[in-house]
């Protein structure tokens, strides 16, 4: 009996073992393509792009020299670097103003007002989302053309004189910021809005019943409840910002005048395509997926003590 | 019940700021070029012409660049649904050693800027003699690892008693996945399949790199013909272009707004 009862429970337990190899198997094979592009076309050229920032190469030449660190030495000297580095980090405080505390606000406001309307909102505010960045950067060179662009006749009609928008030093960047901000707003501000519906109405009204008041509510309940949205939503404002303010720099300004709005996405793309420096292109972006990574794992560390805090 | 104003004063006049270069652009597109270059602001033109848009169709092949963000656009979509669908449903249902790791990897991906991997992917394109090709626009963008992530949270949130009743009727894995998930998520798997398709269709930094012959372009690379040409931007021919290569983003747009919305509320971005 003894016996048997054990033979069975290792044949069960046999059986069981089989299944679970049989269902990693299963398992990989539905990964696998997936598994196997991600690796071919992200982790592979990661890797590539890490290698080849230890070489000189002009795209075309048929031998790479070895460089060593030259390519990194040569990018801490530069001046278009490190005043790339600094415009990425302004640009991205200010998408982080513009980008995430304004569609919070927004979001908020809108669950105020009839349902007929927050219908007529939501898809306004979220339009830009849906257009192509290239050709809303070719509407805005119009709107801050310099002679008929409406932007300053808007502004002189309220007789002010309008800025030069992409053509001074001081204007360039934060007309690159606008564009960004504006076309990136909607997409936050629905995910927002999401974060937003799925919080209970009860724990409102339990709230109310206890007498709180709307700037009570707002900080006490919807901040800390909204904390793994506001977390994702950082997360991927910062994390896109370089690939974001990519297009309006190469259409709006191409990274000038005098460098003064180039950022660390559009550095790598003009050392790589319009200078032919692939391995010092390279160390660039190196340089900003190091950075970014840091950076990002600081963000989460931090967003997750406050998401449990606040849980 | 009387409802404060405050709300429509600052989400109408955010709603109109948003939506205004919308409305420039298709005014100045209808607008002979001596409004255009009047200098002064009137939203609605004097003396509407459809000019502007029988120059750009002249200027640039409007219908090739369509047709050809119409194709990279259909395929990267069908291949990102198809390979998220796939590693997705293994992430969310079925249980294996490494799972959790393989995830982890795909989610990952999202922090990559994409300027990280360009130059290799570019080159790994030219050596297979990939460039000015659909192949070379489509093959580097077929696998995404936000549409896992999304997918992965959506399949979570079926209920599992629906699932396990296939499991119970002796349904295979493949038979689970074809039959009953995909079919009970398929409103949330087209509002990402719309924003598959929207995302691409708009792509600009790839298709730039890899189609500089005319005939390959897609539409956002191409219209940037009109920046510049011959010295002076055309600008109403630009808005015309602009105009109708929107248009089609923002029916799919207005159609699918409601599913997009309830899209992220059901993939629950909380965890």
């Amino acid at each position: 009996m003894a016996v048997a009862e054990v033979h069975l429970g290792t044949r069960v337990a046999a059986r069981a073992r089989a299944r679970r190899r049989g269902g990693a198997l299963v398992g990989y094979l539905y990964l696998t393509p997936a598994l196997a592009l991600t690796a071919v076309f992200v982790y592979w050229p990661v890797l590539a792009s890490l290698v080849l920032s230890f070489y000189d190469w002009n795209l075309v030449s048929p031998t790479w020299e070895p460089v060593g660190w030259r390519n990194y030495t040569e990018l801490a000297a530069s001046r278009a670097f490190w005043l790339s580095l600094v415009n990425t980090g302004k640009a991205a405080v200010a998408l982080v103003v513009l980008t995430v505390a304004a569609p919070l606000v927004a979001a908020v406001v809108v669950l105020r007002v009839r349902a007929r309307w927050q219908q007529v909102y939501r898809v306004a505010l979220f339009a830009p989302t849906m257009i192509s960045m290239a050709i809303a950067c070719a509407i805005w060179l119009w709107i801050f053309h310099p002679l008929q662009g409406v932007a300053n006749t808007l502004l002189g009609a309220l007789g002010l004189e309008g800025p030069k928008w992409l053509s001074s030093g001081d204007w360039a960047i934060w007309s690159i910021v606008l564009v960004t901000a504006w076309k990136t707003f909607g997409f936050n501000f629905v995910i927002y809005l999401a974060g937003l519906l799925a919080i209970p109405a009860e724990t409102y009204e339990a709230a109310r019943v206890d007498g709180a008041s709307e700037r009570q509510i707002f900080w006490r309940i919807t901040v800390p409840l909204l904390a793994p949205t506001t977390l994702f939503v950082l997360l991927t404002t910062f994390i896109l910002s370089p690939q974001n303010l990519f297009i309006p720099t190469q259409i709006l300004t191409q990274g000038g005048p005098n460098e003064a709005s180039n950022n660390l996405g559009y550095l790598v793309y003009q050392l790589g395509f319009e200078y032919f420096r692939v391995g010092y292109a390279s160390a660039a972006a190196t340089l900003i997926f190091v950075v970014f990574l840091v950076l990002t794992a600081v963000q989460f560390t931090l967003g997750e003590r406050r998401t449990h805090y606040g849980g | 019940m009387a409802r404060a104003r405050w709300p429509h004063l600052v989400l109408g006049a955010t709603a109109a700021a948003v939506i205004f270069p919308m409305l420039w652009m298709t005014s100045t597109a209808l607008k002979p070029a001596s409004e255009i270059f009047a200098g002064t602001f009137a939203l609605w033109p004097a003396h509407p012409t459809l000019a502007n848009f029988t120059t750009a169709a002249a200027q640039v092949p409007m219908a090739r660049l369509f047709w050809n963000s119409l194709v990279v656009a259909l395929a990267v979509t069908a291949a990102q649904a198809l390979t998220s669908v796939l590693a997705a449903y293994a992430c969310a249902l079925l249980r294996f050693p490494g799972r959790d790791v393989c995830f982890a990897l795909f989610v990952a991906t999202m922090m990559v800027p994409f300027q990280v991997t360009m130059i290799p992917n570019y080159l790994l394109i030219a050596r297979l003699d990939l460039l000015n090709t659909y192949a070379g626009l489509i093959l580097p963008q077929v696998v995404t690892g936000y549409g896992v992530f999304m997918l992965r949270q959506t399949f979570k949130n079926l209920p599992r008693s629906l699932v396990e009743a296939g499991i119970v009727d002796g349904a295979s894995s493949w038979q689970v996945l074809w039959r009953i998930v995909v079919p009970a998520t398929r409103t949330g798997l087209a509002a990402l399949c719309i924003l598959f398709f929207v995302n691409t269709w708009n792509q600009y930094l790839w298709p730039l790199l890899v189609a500089s012959d005319k005939a390959m372009k897609t539409l956002p690379v191409g219209m940037q013909e009109f920046v510049s040409l011959e010295g002076g931007t055309n600008w109403g021919p630009l808005m015309a272009a602009a105009t109708l290569a929107i248009i089609p983003a923002l029916i799919a747009y207005v159609l699918a707004q409601r599913y997009i919305l309830e899209s992220f509320v059901a993939a629950g971005l909380k965890e």
